[in-house]
């Protein structure tokens, strides 16, 4: 038997504790992971329904009931290369986020105009139109951004006039807990509907200042203390998405729609 | 014989009160203060904290007699690491939501003293039942206050236990008007302050530590 302390024992007992302790992690990770992204399906259509206004964020949504309120979700898929809706692609499988890693499906952003730092952005942008009770109609787009540690995930609502915010939710994010993850506290959620988004000259000016900043009041919600880099990504992410590059063209077109019935 | 296992038993009963790991030995405090804002993930921490304990008390004993000297510490990590990352993946798949609380307080289980005192202290020098035994006893002392803390917190701060009302609070139609700061982490320093004062009151003059606790109470002092 070799000594205690050669470094033969030494490189044995390393290489076994290693070699048992990744094989134990990875059959963990393996097992789980098909529940885990089951979960992760749940939390991001329970946070279409959040944004949409049909159901109340507080509230826990059985998988069967989520399913339920589908139906009064319109789903959409604006083509970017034609600029028009298409009914080439299955919104109910379309994954965007599959899609926008995937080189054939998308194109790359030009760093000055990768406000939300993604990279790339796929050709196919899906989104929601709810048209519960008719007048209510709200339109719900996917956003998402490069944040303090990873990227944040959510979905952002807007009223039938295309002005004002309807609702938002946040279902994935890294940002740090007790601070950045503030982003998903209902009290600062609750302050996002009714704010306005577009100028005059159709330029996305909604921002997150504190109380004291009297510049555009209508288009203000209270910054996070503590939380520049997160509360500065959000907004990034909502100058983005709701800007020239993404989903502005969609909603003008829908604009147009509602004008001429 | 019998009275030999009454010493025994005794001993190693020690950590849930008289050698508390939170309360003697002050050890594992910012999980205690972070995770005990209410019942529920206090218990699944408690649950965690206590499968970790076991699991890294029973492998280090298992090596103890063949892991050398200079990568001892490194090793014990990796076991406790794993250890971790093994009831994290399983908190995220079956209790999605108090993972969610719990959020990054499961995998700083790396980082709790309790769990490295307890492998150098004690599985270093001890056979494998003993060792997985001290890890339940700690785990259970370690479970004790934060089951206590996570108790009186969330009834004084939400006037409910385990998400279930049980003081009728004023936004309800009640009488009871929940007290805010025991939704803060300041206030769990109070209640585990008075719990050190109370246990050391209780057992009248303290008697020295023994030294294996002095050695865990050495390793660290961040957890």
């Amino acid at each position: 038997m070799a000594r205690r302390e050669s470094p033969l024992r030494t490189l044995t007992v390393a290489a076994g504790v290693a070699l048992f302790c990744s094989l134990l992690v990875s059959t963990v990770v393996y097992w789980l992971r098909p529940m885990q992204l089951a979960y992760a399906d749940i939390e991001r259509n329970f946070a279409i329904l959040v944004a949409a206004g049909l159901a109340p964020r507080d509230e826990s949504l059985g998988d069967r009931e989520i399913v339920a309120r589908f139906v009064d979700l319109e789903p959409r898929i604006f083509d970017r290369e034609t600029q028009s809706f298409t009914s080439s692609i299955d919104p109910i499988t379309y994954e965007y986020r599959a899609a926008a890693a995937d080189p054939g499906r998308s194109t790359p952003l030009p760093a000055d105009r990768d406000l939300a730092g993604i990279g790339t952005l796929a050709r196919y942008l899906p989104l929601y139109v709810s048209s519960s009770g008719g007048s209510a109609r709200r339109i719900v787009i996917p956003i998402y951004g490069r944040g303090m540690w990873s990227t944040i995930h959510g979905y952002l609502s807007l009223n039938a006039d295309l002005q004002t915010i309807a609702g938002i939710s946040f279902y994935e994010h890294g940002e740090t807990p007790g601070i950045g993850d503030r982003i998903q506290s209902p009290d600062w959620l609750g302050q996002w509907p009714g704010t306005r988004i577009y100028a005059m000259d159709d330029s996305v000016q909604i921002h997150f200042a504190p109380p004291s900043s009297n510049l555009l009041p209508d288009y203000r919600i209270d910054s996070i203390t503590g939380a520049t880099v997160t509360v500065a990504a959000v907004e990034r992410m909502l100058r983005f998405w709701l800007g020239p590059d993404g989903y502005r063209p969609a909603l003008q077109l829908i604009a147009a729609e509602g004008a001429t019935p | 014989m019998m009275a030999n296992i009454r010493v025994h038993g005794r001993r190693i009963l020690r950590p849930i009160v008289d050698d508390n790991p939170i309360t003697v030995q002050i050890l594992g405090l910012c999980s205690a203060l972070a995770v005990t804002s209410a019942l529920l993930p206090a218990l699944i921490m408690s649950v965690a904290v206590t499968a970790v304990l076991m699991f890294s008390n029973a492998a280090v004993s298992l090596l103890r007699h063949i892991m050398p000297r200079s990568i001892r510490l490194i090793v014990e990590m990796t076991l406790i690491a794993s250890a971790v990352i093994v009831v994290d993946q399983l908190l995220r798949a079956f209790v999605p939501d108090v993972a969610a609380v719990l959020s990054v307080f499961v995998g700083l289980i790396v980082t709790n003293c309790i769990v490295l005192g307890r492998a150098e202290s004690y599985a270093m020098h001890n056979g494998v039942f003993a060792s997985l035994l001290d890890g339940l006893i700690n785990g259970l002392g370690y479970s004790a206050v934060l089951i206590l803390v996570g108790t009186v917190r969330e009834l004084l701060g939400s006037g409910s236990l385990l998400g279930r009302p049980v003081l009728p609070t004023l936004a309800d139609g009640g009488w009871y008007r929940p007290n805010e700061l025991m939704l803060l982490a300041p206030s769990a320093f109070f209640i585990i302050g008075l719990l050190i004062w109370a246990v050391h009151a209780l057992r009248g003059k303290q008697r020295r530590e023994p030294a294996p606790s002095r050695q865990a109470a050495k390793l660290g002092q961040t957890g």
